[in-house]
């Protein structure tokens, strides 16, 4: 269902990465029923085409199931590793498609208004505690200036380089890359004070 | 490629666009040990993550999850697990024990605790055994530093801004290198950043670079400074990012060599 985060979610997504390394089959679907509802809507954001995003969610979960073991606790917790490798494996199925394309949020939708919700029928728990980790998020979002969010989002939702988005907006390398570090900064900043003031 | 020229492939790898130039550059960089850009990459990833968590899921069709479960039911994989974790023990640890020292320690304890697969799997294998002979080299070099009668080890105290953070240094002083681990310092302000300085006996204030903190407030840098004779005392102040020249923000940690 819809992914979760905090000290309790990183500890559950901790054991089912740990048992799915193990080869526990029923762990590798309770860990896909968390998180592909948003693995999916990362690889659509890049690809844009439903067929070619469900290719790349299999894509990302047969490689949690080949390399769970590889699991490297130091990265970071499992959603960050799930989710760099929905943008990895999105964008290199784009760049093998040869279709590149520029799929931006709108100004006005929070993060996703064209999308499919995922059906809330597994757990509900974890959906309301991801919903409220997802409000967080876009509220910080929401807190950065338009130029800083405009880039964030094409270059962590569109997938679209450094490069691409100066190229798009017409803009010089230099400053798209130190708008997106400032972005980024202040979401950390931002996401810090949200958790440490009202973690569920 | 320096550090601070990776700044910029470490978000893009977390965002997936890297380019494989950049990404072999990264890749060989955190190979050679470096923690602050390793620390970087860990902390860019992770805002990805919850950057995902913005995006309402959208439910792939059922057919995805019905092909997944057949094809690993069907997967010929063979799982030996070692009895031991091979993820560092989370047991408490003094702040100053240094990261790769406890890398190192957990991996000589665990005994070696790899996941082992098949042979198709061995490049996985060979990357786990990279990575710990990494940690191993580099707890080696910092136990080297720590054992040497060389070293002088100085504690930072916390400015008015943070009285309870902490600071340490061991200079190696016929090295002429410095390992500086803080504790127990807040994140740095939107925009901002730690920056080292090195106070010479005139008063002459050397930037030894920046640095951030993990959650639990802990940063360190590793600095060489060949000629550093006439150093007398250390300080940190917040910064903006990228760090500046000479310092413009507020004293976080200070201490004397004196």
């Amino acid at each position: 269902m819809a992914g979760t985060e905090g000290p309790a979610a990183g500890a559950e997504d901790l054991s089912l990465i740990r048992a799915v390394a193990a080869g526990d089959k029923a762990a590798f679907g309770s860990l896909y029923d968390r998180y592909a509802g948003t693995v999916m809507a990362l690889c659509l954001r890049v690809l844009g085409d439903r067929a070619e995003a469900e290719e790349a969610v299999t894509d990302v979960f047969w490689q949690v199931w080949q390399q769970a073991g590889r699991f490297d606790l130091e990265r970071g917790q499992p959603i960050a590793w799930l989710t760099t490798l929905a943008r990895t494996r999105a964008i290199d199925r784009r760049r093998a498609l040869s279709r590149r394309r520029s799929v931006v949020l709108p100004e006005d939708d929070g993060a996703g208004s064209r999308t499919e919700r995922l059906p809330s029928d597994a757990d509900p728990h974890a959906d309301a505690v991801g919903s409220q980790q997802g409000e967080r998020v876009r509220h910080a979002l929401a807190s950065l200036a338009p130029d800083q969010r405009r880039v964030v989002e094409m270059n962590f939702f569109g997938g679209l380089s450094h490069q691409d988005i100066a190229d798009e907006l017409g803009e010089p390398l230099g400053t798209i890359k130190t708008r997106i570090r400032s972005g980024l900064s202040r979401m950390k900043d931002s996401l810090s004070a949200a958790f440490e003031g009202g973690r569920p | 490629m320096t550090c601070e020229q990776l700044r910029d492939v470490i978000v893009e790898t977390a965002a997936g666009t890297a380019g494989a130039a950049e990404a072999r550059a990264l890749t060989a960089h955190l190979a050679a040990g470096c923690p602050v850009c390793a620390g970087r990459l860990a902390e860019a990833e992770a805002i990805g993550g919850q950057l995902a968590l913005a995006i309402p899921p959208v439910a792939p069709s059922t057919a995805v999850r019905e092909r997944l479960m057949e094809r690993i039911t069907a997967d010929p994989r063979v799982v030996v697990p070692f009895p031991s974790e091979r993820t560092r023990p989370s047991a408490p640890r003094s702040p100053w024990l240094p990261a790769a020292v406890a890398a190192g320690l957990a991996a000589a304890l665990t005994g070696v605790a790899v996941y082992v697969p098949l042979a198709r799997d061995r490049d996985a294998l060979r990357a786990e055994m990279g990575r710990l002979d990494r940690d191993l080299r580099t707890a080696a070099d910092t136990v080297r530093v720590l054992r040497s009668p060389a070293v002088q080890v100085v504690s930072l105290g916390g400015g008015e801004p943070q009285p309870g953070a902490r600071g340490r240094i061991f200079w190696d002083r016929a090295r002429g290198e410095w390992r500086f681990y803080a504790a127990e310092l807040r994140p740095p302000g939107a925009g901002r950043t730690y920056e080292l300085w090195l106070i010479d006996d005139r008063n002459r204030k050397i930037p030894a670079g920046t640095f951030d903190v993990d959650a639990h407030g802990e940063g360190e840098l590793h600095v060489r400074l060949p000629d550093s004779g006439t150093i007398v005392a250390a300080a940190v102040t917040d910064e903006p990012v990228g760090g500046v020249p000479q310092p413009t923000g507020t004293i976080q940690l200070v201490g004397s060599f004196q």
